[in-house]
């Protein structure tokens, strides 16, 4: 508990009881949980990580153009509780675990990069991968931790995506060239639905427009597009009002992806009897990927390509497939 | 079904008479009930936990049951105050070292606190435990977890003496009186409780159910077209929450490729 981060931590919640615990995985990995009576009532569980702190990147992440991607965990969970999210069948417990070592993280960084696989190529890691960094920012100032870390590191690339309004947190840094913040957006219908506990997104959008006008180099991803009715509408009218909000030439990038999942977590959340009814939609399994058939898909991300490119002709826009 | 687990009658008695609850004498222990709530007395220490529990769950027909358990504990003279009621966080059993983790998941006004099951009583203890002492909170977690999930149970301890008493002292205080001050946040406790319940009720009903295996018989479905039913059922349960499930087509001669007309189009509207 003496790391900066626990301290900082327990600094925030003054009135919170505390429990010591002997490792993290004893509260954690339970069996007989329920993640979701738990995300109602979250507890904050403050562990230290041991190796490894990098793990090849999955598949379901889109391509980055080198061999040398990798991401890390130092928060398991999220705040937010979206429907489709892979971490409800991913983890056992809803309760949120933040790794308070950091600077071992950053130690394995530096010894990876003294061994990339193709040392030509940066080494990139998303961070936020399995919770919403950015989001805990009030709490616990890991995002920007990170960003101080590898602005002076530089065959290194992070990616912090994110569904906060909290650019705000970290506005009074100044941008690193090899710092992506990227902002999952999803037509009103949708962040209605399925992201009823992430952020309006009229308020993520302002986010995003602050990182712009700052000059960070900022993402959009439109991540999972969920094939509901009328989608194509509602897509295409989203896409075209949002680019009326912000420069779209001041992107970096677009990525698009349907929903999909592993299917061992997708039928891990059915058994669980998810109330979304996303999980009792008609998917194939594709190398143990759970995600709506070929057709569908490659349609669906065509129409959006399209759309985008008649609106932002030389957007690069990248796509799980 | 909320059931209360209780050591001695002290402790049982004001709850009995709270929640008017009546002696189920099929049961060869004491087991008292009224609609959704019973008390199963478990008697003083571990030896009587695992067979009265078990008994009592496999006898009722209910799945849902959350087990609360309720009594006194000693308390640390200098972390705790006599006649406080507390929810336990952490339970220790001394003997194994076992350790157990209650999860509190309800919004509530009580301190939490940690507890050590011990095998006697503790009368000079004051200093050894940072926290309370019982008799039997270890076992009733470790028997209780192995029948139902964690959510499904609580322990609530109210402190009547400081580890310096014996049995004979402990047994002679005011114990119901103890229990009784604490009513009102017992009772508002086990109503927010119960809503947690009601998030594990299925999604699919009975009536649902039977509508199911109906479709399943009528139309003689495979086991994956009868899985993709269910699934289907259920999305459309969830869009629908009163909604009927749709009439199935009656059709004289059910061969292969009408059968798989009629279970397209059954999956078409529910999905629709
Ligand atoms: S914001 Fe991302 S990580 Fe958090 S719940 Fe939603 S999908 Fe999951």
């Amino acid at each position: 508990m003496d790391y900066p981060l626990a301290q900082i931590a327990l600094s925030k919640f003054p009135k919170a009881k505390f429990v010591e615990i002997e490792h993290y995985k004893d509260i954690f990995n339970r069996p007989k949980q329920h993640f979701q009576i738990q995300k109602s009532s979250m507890k904050l569980i403050l562990a230290k990580k041991t190796a490894p702190f990098l793990y090849p990147a999955s598949e379901m992440i889109q391509e980055y153009e080198t061999p040398n991607v990798f991401y890390t965990t130092p928060i398991l969970n999220c705040l937010y509780n979206c429907d489709y999210c892979f971490l409800q069948g991913m983890y056992p417990s809803g309760n949120l675990v933040i790794f308070v070592n950091e600077n071992d993280f950053f130690k394995s960084i530096q010894e990876k990069l003294k061994n990339l696989e193709n040392p030509l190529k940066p080494l990139v890691i998303p961070i936020s991968y399995n919770t919403d960094l950015m989001a805990m920012e009030n709490i616990i100032p890991i995002t920007s931790n990170w960003i101080k870390f590898v602005r002076e590191l530089d065959n290194l690339k992070i990616e912090i995506r994110t569904k906060s309004a909290l650019f705000s947190s970290i506005e009074n840094i100044s941008p690193p060239k090899n710092v992506i913040l990227s902002w999952t957006l999803s037509p009103l219908e949708i962040c209605e639905k399925y992201e009823r506990t992430a952020p309006p997104v009229h308020r993520r959008i302002n986010s995003m427009k602050s990182a712009i006008e700052k000059g960070w180099l900022v993402r959009l991803c439109i991540d999972p597009v969920l094939l509901i009715d009328r989608w194509e509408d509602k897509y295409n009218r989203f896409i075209t009002d949002l680019f009326r909000e912000i420069d779209g030439k001041k992107l970096v990038d677009i990525t698009l992806g349907v929903f999909r999942m592993n299917k061992d977590y997708f039928n891990r959340i059915r058994k669980r009897e998810s109330r979304s009814d996303i999980y009792y939609d008609n998917y194939i399994i594709e190398n143990g990927t759970v995600t709506p058939p070929i057709e569908l898909r490659t349609h669906a991300m065509e129409t959006l390509k399209k759309h985008i490119l008649t609106i932002h002709p030389k957007m690069r826009i990248l796509i799980w497939e | 079904m909320q059931c209360i687990l209780t050591a001695l009658k002290a402790e049982s008695q004001p709850l009995i008479d709270h929640f008017k609850l009546i002696r189920d004498s099929t049961y060869p222990f004491p087991v008292f009930r009224n609609g959704s709530i019973s008390l199963i007395a478990l008697g003083v220490g571990k030896k009587n936990i695992h067979h009265r529990i078990t008994t009592f769950y496999n006898s009722v027909q209910e799945n849902n049951i959350q087990f609360i358990n309720i009594g006194i504990a000693g308390g640390n003279p200098t972390s705790t105050k006599i006649g406080e009621c507390y929810f336990l966080h952490e339970i220790k059993d001394e003997m194994s070292g076992a350790l157990y983790y209650p999860d509190i998941l309800v919004k509530h006004s009580l301190e939490e606190i940690s507890l050590v099951t011990v095998e006697n009583v503790v009368s000079n203890g004051e200093s050894r435990y940072r926290g309370l002492v019982d008799m039997e909170a270890s076992e009733i977690f470790n028997v209780c977890s192995s029948i139902v999930p964690l959510q499904r149970l609580a322990f609530i301890k109210i402190v009547s003496d400081h580890m310096d008493l014996k049995f004979e002292e402990i047994i002679a205080l005011p114990i119901s009186t103890l229990i009784l001050n604490h009513l009102a946040s017992i009772e508002l406790f086990f109503i927010r409780f119960n809503r947690l319940l009601k998030e594990e009720t299925p999604i699919l009903s009975e009536t649902d159910l039977e509508w199911i295996h109906n479709t399943i018989q009528e139309l003689a479905l495979t086991e994956t077209q009868s899985l993709q039913l269910t699934h289907c059922a259920k999305g459309f349960r969830i869009r629908l929450e009163r909604r009927e499930f749709p009439e199935i087509e009656k059709i004289s001669t059910l061969n292969k490729s009408t059968q798989k007309i009629l279970f397209r189009k059954i999956c078409e509207k529910l999905s629709t």
